[in-house]
């Protein structure tokens, strides 16, 4: 069992913005290498040990109450001291232009089993009698790490060597993996109203409904809602609610035999379609 | 409720009486009623999903088809939708 330190080749927030996937597209558009961020000790860096199941909360509470810009400061001019109960580093990050950590470090930031591809790490032992100073690379194929994990208390950290055909298990389905790769994704997109349109009207006939509903469209969340509040308060009552959208789930069969795995999805997938963008959008306007 | 609760401290702020109070409470509250959020509704999207197929439906099933309709009309940009009996108010999520 090895008490590992690991760092990030991009910091957590500008991966979970999308920016280092637009920045490594950006650079493999032109030509130019990996991206240039530094490597090793002296790369972003976010200290998970011991507390590694809170740093998926910590990360998305940050975001959420705008403290984006505090981790973004914590690039290391110099190299912290490791933790000097620490016995190895672990950078996690692709070297290559087309780079995508995004999904490893995600997953990593919500503890549990980390998947992450050989290629994406490198491992180095620490040498204790000379503290940082004593840091040696090992070969990564020796080691064939491919799985990483944190136990829900937060320590320790095992390496698991693997064999070179084994396939890292997904507690998820290839389908529920596709989404959660596509919602991390989805975020440097335009939106095409016509495109948008034709979509609600698919969306209403797998519904049943005899024509798709008439769209109207505004800018912003706010304009909608100072348009609806112009109605009059008996009109509005008599509208009910919501239906459209609604659509009965088939009563499971089974109970839940991976509430972890479900319970992490969820979190994960709030996180990424940022759940409260439509109310934030709403009260800044207002 | 945030909406709400905003408009609520706009109407004090603007010295409205405890009826006019009362009525933007309840236009809002209603307005709340007729919201929905697509991230939210993406969200649980991937969870519905994910649940339905490990019950053993297939990726054609009719409810893991609607669900991810709903997934494609957030991932398309679809950023909320206000229902009203003649038309359906969309916001995208970017311009």
């Amino acid at each position: 069992m090895w008490k590992i330190c690991i760092s990030f080749s991009a910091p957590v927030n500008n991966l979970e913005k999308g920016e280092y996937r637009h920045e490594a597209s950006e650079r493999s558009a032109r030509g130019l290498g990996p991206i240039g961020r530094p490597w090793g000790p002296q790369c972003w860096r976010q200290e998970l040990l011991p507390a590694l199941p809170d740093a998926g909360k910590q990360t998305l509470r940050q975001r959420r109450m705008g403290w984006s810009s505090k981790l973004v400061q914590q690039r290391l001019r110099e190299p912290r001291p490791f933790p000097s109960d620490a016995n190895a580093l672990l950078n996690i990050g692709r070297r290559s232009p087309r780079a995508d950590v995004a999904k490893p470090l995600r997953h990593l930031g919500q503890g549990g089993l980390c998947h992450v591809h050989p290629h994406d790490l490198s491992l180095q032992a620490a040498s204790p009698a000379d503290g940082r100073t004593g840091w040696k690379s090992i070969d990564e194929s020796s080691w064939q790490a491919r799985r990483v994990s944190a136990d829900r208390a937060g320590h320790p950290i095992g390496v698991f060597e693997a064999g070179p055909d084994e396939v890292p298990p997904s507690p998820w389905h290839p389908l529920t993996e596709s989404l959660v790769d596509r919602a991390a994704s989805a975020a440097t997109r335009r939106t095409d109203t016509a495109d948008l349109q034709s979509k609600l009207a698919n969306f209403a006939q797998a519904q049943g409904l005899v024509r798709p509903p008439a769209v109207k469209w505004f800018a912003n969340p706010a304009d909608a809602v100072a348009h609806l509040s112009r109605m009059d308060l008996d009109v509005l009552l008599a509208m009910g609610v919501t239906r459209f959208w609604r659509v009965d789930e088939p009563c499971p069969r089974h109970p839940d035999r991976d509430i972890d795995a479900t319970c992490r999805l969820r979190t994960i997938a709030e996180g990424l379609v940022d759940v409260t963008e439509l109310i934030r959008l709403t009260c800044n306007r207002n | 409720m945030q909406p709400k609760l905003m408009a609520k401290s706009q109407a004090i702020g603007r010295g409205y009486s405890p009826t006019e109070l009362f009525r933007v409470r309840a236009t809002h509250a209603q307005i709340g009623w007729l919201e929905t959020s697509l991230a939210a509704e993406a969200a649980q999207a991937i969870c519905g999903i994910e649940r339905a197929l490990r019950e053993g439906a297939g990726g054609t099933d009719v409810f893991v088809h609607r669900k991810l309709l709903t997934f494609e009309a957030w991932e398309a940009g679809l950023l909320g939708t206000w229902e009203t009996p003649s038309e359906m108010i969309c916001v995208p999520r970017f311009a």
